[in-house]
């Protein structure tokens, strides 16, 4: 329990510490937001008026608390160039980039555990070999090409879906999640390759100790061995990997939005990067960040639950 | 005679070859990377234009070794940037402890687990982009995953029998941590430095694909494709050179490092 409490702690420190640097950058390096609200002609009345409203004259810990207070209770504050809350900004785009981001960890983990176990079943079969090549390939292709091919493909050639017609989840869920399975599959092949490589080296390094000799020539079958034995042991370290994933998969999806014109949280970040709408370039990073920090935070704790050895052993080591 | 393995041996080659021609491009390219031609745009390619041509008529080939030019001289200067910056930190740290050392890679483990590329793109918000802004974010995000490499080889060495040694022959701290221990790090950091190079491929890439990264009149491979999305189904042979350029720079930079980690004995 201990154990969980400093986890508990040290996770809330970061998240400060994260909040704080956010701050940081984007309210005081990033420069007056009243001169980039108002524009080219303003007087200094106008000016001063507009600096009061937003609290920008008070003292430096107190907008931090302001700050993070509205974050917390989910006030992000106003965008400049649009002149409406973050919050209701995001809410608009936070459900299509989630769903993208969800589909394509489905995808992940339903491609990427069989197929792992199916190529150490048949280890240096030739599917296996075929795999391993590719698998070098695939972790090399940048997701951003991969989908402009599939577009190409997919898309132009095979008229499979229209790009750039996004229909959205209110509308046809169905539909919706049609259009998202190109995308969701161009961020996923990348991952899926590292996946797989990563279990695969886990399950042969799990082959090679000796209980599973001694299980051998107790004559068990190799399957036998797999499902009940190695997969358990093998499968810990993909776990954490896989949870680690996530604010990855989040990442490539900014990208693919980009790719497929899809109207998420990417699109939004790259239009106010480009119009320098702090406030919600803030909102979104610190959003990332604390999806971030939370899946570490996740990764370990799982790690210590499926895994009892860890447990004891720090236990012991205490 | 040093037995390579077939990952170097090929990543290496590879990466040679890619950076051999980009050097070439430096001092010429086949044709003018910028000139228009109105009378051949959009064409396929041929003898002429051996990649085709793009919406102005622009040779590609020569516009696409232009812009891994770019590309790798990002790579390099974020690199070094992280790598020098990295090795000054970790040496430090890894060869002292204590206090400061624990504050520092927390530090650094929070930064490593962020998407890299998303938090260049907060730096590159405030900073502007460019080129040059770029490398500077890039290179800032690169420092903790070399000062983590470097801190753990200097943990171990500074409890090693020739370091030891060297203290007892009076030579000084720096000379030890510069002299005596850096050249024992050099298999664990030319594998960092190749997969540094793949996500700074990578990274500029993305950004520039955004059009947060290099601006015109920089020639560069993301801002080629995403001009050639437009064109996708007249030439695909724009977006596709584009493409296959970056993932080549890439997959040369990863089979060197893992060959390289490989060969060090990493399980990477």
């Amino acid at each position: 329990m201990r154990y969980f409490l400093k986890k508990i702690i040290s996770l809330i420190i970061t998240l400060l510490l994260v909040s704080f640097l956010a701050f940081l950058t984007f309210q005081l390096i990033s420069g007056d937001p009243v001169t980039q609200m108002l524009g080219t002609e303003y007087t200094e009345e106008m000016a001063a008026h507009l600096r009061a409203q937003l609290g920008l004259d008070d003292p430096f810990p107190i907008r931090y608390f302001r700050w993070l207070g509205g974050f917390i209770t989910g006030d992000f504050g106003t965008s400049y160039s649009y002149n409406v809350p973050v919050s209701s900004l995001l809410s608009d785009k936070l459900p299509v980039t989630g769903l993208l981001s969800a589909f394509s960890f489905v995808l992940l983990v339903s491609i990427s555990i069989p197929l792992g176990i199916w190529l150490a079943a048949h280890e240096d079969s030739i599917p296996d070999k075929i795999f391993t090549a590719l698998n070098q390939i695939a972790m090399s292709i940048p997701p951003f090409f991969l989908g402009i091919m599939m577009t190409l493909v997919f898309g132009l050639m095979l008229h499979l879906f229209v790009p750039g017609n996004y229909i959205s989840y209110q509308e046809n869920f169905g539909a919706s999640l049609a259009y998202l399975l190109f995308p969701a599959i161009a961020i996923a092949i990348p991952k899926i390759a590292m996946t797989v490589k990563l279990f695969k080296s886990s399950l042969h390094a799990e082959y090679r100790r000796d209980y599973v000799r001694t299980a051998l020539s107790r004559g068990s079958t190799r399957r036998r061995i797999l499902y009940s034995h190695v997969l358990r042991n093998a499968i810990i370290p993909v776990v954490t990997f896989l949870a680690l994933t996530i604010p990855e998969i989040v990442a490539g999806s900014i990208i693919i939005e980009q790719v497929f014109t899809v109207p998420g949280l990417g699109r939004l970040l790259v239009s106010s990067i480009l119009n320098r709408d702090y406030p919600v370039v803030c909102a979104i990073v610190m959003l990332i960040a604390a999806l971030v920090i939370l899946m570490n935070f996740l990764a370990d704790i799982l790690y210590r639950i499926i895994d009892p050895r860890i447990r004891i052993d720090q236990e012991a080591s205490k | 005679m040093k037995r390579y393995h077939i990952y170097t041996k090929a990543g290496g080659i590879l990466s040679a070859v890619m950076i051999l021609l980009i050097v070439v491009a430096m001092f010429w390219t086949p044709y003018d990377a910028t000139a228009t031609n109105s009378a051949a745009k959009l064409s396929p390619p041929s003898l002429a234009h051996l990649l085709g041509t793009d919406n102005l008529g622009r040779d590609i080939l020569s516009r696409v070794l232009e812009g891994a030019g770019t590309t790798l001289l990002i790579a390099v200067l974020t690199v070094a940037m992280g790598a020098v910056l990295g090795i000054l930190i970790g040496a430090f740290t890894g060869y002292y402890g204590g206090p400061l050392d624990n504050i520092l890679m927390r530090i650094c483990d929070t930064i490593t687990a962020f998407p890299s590329f998303l938090l260049a793109l907060a730096i590159v918000s405030i900073l502007g982009s460019g080129t040059y802004h770029v490398v500077l974010a890039l290179g800032l995000l690169f420092i903790p995953s070399f000062a983590r490499i470097v801190r753990g080889e200097y943990a171990r060495a500074a409890t090693q029998a020739y370091v030891d040694n060297a203290k007892l022959m009076g030579a000084g701290a720096l000379r030890i941590m510069f002299v005596h221990i850096l050249p024992n790090t050099k298999s664990v950091l030319l594998s960092a430095i190749a997969i540094g190079f793949n996500n700074a491929v990578l990274a500029e890439a993305s950004m520039s694909y955004l059009g947060i990264g290099v601006q015109p009149p920089d020639p560069s491979l993301g801002r080629m494709l995403s001009e050639s999305q437009t064109y996708l189904l007249s030439a695909p042979w724009y977006a596709i050179s584009a493409g296959v350029v970056i993932i080549l720079l890439i997959l040369g930079f990863t089979l060197l490092g893992e060959g390289l980690a490989k060969e060090s004995g990493q399980n990477a």
